[in-house]
């Protein structure tokens, strides 16, 4: 699968007057398959922004190298952008403008007429806003009008950074709509965003990145079971004299709530039965535990967060 | 080529769709509105000059030797009419001949000249106010195209609209002229001395619409651009030209001066020639432009 987006030692450094640089993104790995949603994941100053700001050539890399759809986007940038739609955290337009005529001024940049602006508002919901003033849209309709600047270019490659952000549980899930459709309709849609669950439901690859590097990348499904142990939850009567029994045979338990959640494999959850039954204590309820991508990005991430 | 022209045609699209352009137009037609109105009606009555002179004949008739009515014509013939003439002169918008007195035109500029300040610094400074340069920039990457596409639009337009006005304000007062006036002298060779005044009035107009926008650029701020133009203009110049006043021939006004008159004013008194003046101030505003352009085109956009 060829990548749309090749990321290597790609490192941005702040350098201020005062006090010390700030290393925004270190020693960055990515690759981006081609087709489909892409997420990518991070805390808050972890260099998602400026890794797109680098991609999008508003940010001069300190070092390393950036592709995007097969040039080098220090030389090459101005051949693909117009295969390349983006919302650089929250979508910046002309407030006196209304939505319609933003979109026009832009779409003009590559010839696009009214025709292809009134398409794209109507398919983000904003045909009957359009015409109103960018001033008295709502975040998520500013959101929404992003979305439909990036998709007038018809794009191979769309980068998101928050595209869900400020937008109400019903246009979160519109948006969601969105995005998937636009990774099935064979483009490449590389978005960030902090709604861990938007991300597990969207996307089919993710990267994870902290303190600028990147600490974990592929399917999600294998980036799931690469994250922390995955263990049973078991329920019994009494959690006490379980817990006791499982740490006389060196099985690692804790009570989490009315259920222990046992440190074993899942493919030894015959033995926790086993161990408990002998001892006179019943299970249940005896089940995987469910690990969400919240619980990896959180390990991956702990350093981050102190 | 085809591209360069679609980005310069997409930022004029762009500068004339700013609310802050038709204001200041706007202003400007009122402002052409009011002068014509008054200049009308001011000059409707040319009685006071006439009565002066009748005053004048009749106290030299009073003290002369001779007859009574002999002392009148003789007084009559010594005190010329022109001299008490108030009629305004057409010719006096831009006299012809060098040093003939002011040119009245040229006030009109000092407004143009602000708007186009502020308006070209406007027309950047909007996008780093508003956060649209990252947008913008994510369709057309290539910085040095689209800043000087900007600058060149921002360029024109001022000659464009400043031209406009100022064609408007002298159509304006042309009714006071032709009926209140004096239009003697107004013939093909004054239109063509006019018309270059006015030429060259619109490229200072430019020139300062470019130096606006080329400070914002490098500020990335409206305000701070006005505000460091017009210190620079009052108090940066007052103090060059008190302190070191050698450097005069160097300063943004002198030349301006000189470039407006078309030749070296006698009353300016520094020694510089007009071919001179013409070159410092494209030096100066494409010079800062081009600085503005190379830093927009190295500095990160990291925050808007």
């Amino acid at each position: 699968m060829a990548a749309v987006i090749e990321v290597e030692a790609l490192r941005k450094e702040y350098r201020r007057a005062r006090g010390p640089s700030t290393v925004a993104v270190d020693n960055l790995d990515l690759s981006v398959p081609e087709g489909g949603v892409f997420g990518f994941l991070g805390p808050n100053g972890s260099g998602k922004t400026t890794t797109i700001r680098c991609l999008l050539g508003l940010v001069r890399p300190s070092s390393g190298r950036a592709r995007m759809l097969g040039v080098d986007v220090a030389t090459g940038l101005p051949d693909v952008i117009s295969r390349v739609g983006s919302i650089v955290e929250t979508p910046a337009m002309f407030p006196n403008f209304s939505g319609r005529r933003n979109l026009l001024l832009l779409g003009r940049l590559h010839g696009i007429g009214a025709t292809a602006v009134d398409a794209a508002l109507e398919r983000v919901g904003l045909a009957e806003r359009g015409r109103d003033l960018v001033k008295t849209y709502s975040l998520g309709m500013k959101q929404r009008l992003g979305l439909a600047g990036t998709l007038l270019k018809d794009p191979a490659l769309l980068i998101l950074d928050e595209p869900a952000n400020g937008l109400d549980p019903a246009g979160i899930k519109e948006i969601r709509g969105l995005v998937r459709t636009l990774g099935a309709e064979g483009r490449t849609v590389f978005v960030s965003s902090h709604l861990l669950a938007e991300i597990q439901q969207t996307c089919d690859r993710v990267a994870i990145l902290s303190r600028g590097r990147c600490v974990a990348s592929g399917p999600v499904g294998d980036v799931l079971r690469a994250g922390r142990s995955v263990g049973v939850v078991a329920r019994v009567a009494d959690q006490r004299a379980a817990l006791r029994v499982l740490s006389a045979a060196g099985i690692a338990a804790t009570s989490e709530g009315d259920t222990l959640l046992v440190d074993v494999d899942r493919t030894a959850a015959a033995r926790v039965t086993q161990l408990l039954g002998e001892a006179g204590l019943w299970v249940s309820e005896l089940r995987p535990r469910e690990v969400s991508l919240e619980d990896v990005f959180l390990d991956l991430t702990a350093d981050d967060h102190g | 080529m085809r591209d360069a022209l679609a980005l310069f045609g997409t930022e004029v699209r762009r500068c004339l769709a700013r609310r802050l352009v038709w204001v200041l137009v706007a202003i400007a037609l009122v402002g052409i509105v009011a002068t014509s109105l008054i200049l009308f009606f001011s000059t409707a009555d040319d009685s006071d000059g006439l009565a002066e002179r009748e005053r004048i004949v009749q106290d030299c008739a009073r003290f002369g030797t001779a007859n009574r009515i002999d002392a009148e014509q003789r007084c009559r013939a010594q005190i010329s009419p022109e001299a008490f003439d108030t009629r305004i002169r057409l010719t006096e918008l831009w006299p012809e001949g060098r040093d003939e007195g002011e040119r009245a035109l040229a006030p009109s500029m000092i407004f143009l000249v602000i708007g186009a300040l502020v308006g070209g610094a406007s027309m950047v400074g909007a996008d780093w106010r508003f956060g649209t340069m990252s947008t913008l920039l994510t369709w057309e990457p290539r910085r040095v195209r689209l800043a000087t596409a900007r600058f060149t639009a921002v360029f024109l337009l001022a000659f464009a609209i400043g031209l406009a006005l100022q064609l408007l304000l002298v159509g304006g007062m042309l009714p006071a002229f032709f009926a209140h006036g004096i239009t003697e002298g107004a013939d093909a060779g004054w239109v063509r001395a006019l018309a270059a005044g006015m030429v060259r009035m619109q490229l200072l107009v430019g020139m300062a619409a470019l130096l606006g926008a080329a400070v914002s650029m490098l500020g990335r701020n409206t305000a701070a651009a006005l505000g460091a133009a017009f210190a620079y203009m009052v108090v940066g110049e007052n103090f060059v030209r008190a302190w070191r006043p050698w450097l005069r021939p160097w300063l943004l006004a002198e030349n301006a001066y000189i470039f407006l008159a078309g030749y070296t004013p006698a009353d300016i008194g520094i020694g510089r020639g007009f071919g001179a003046a013409a070159l410092t101030l494209p030096a100066y505003s494409v010079g800062l432009a081009a600085l503005a352009v190379v830093v927009f085109r190295r500095r990160d956009i990291a925050g808007s």
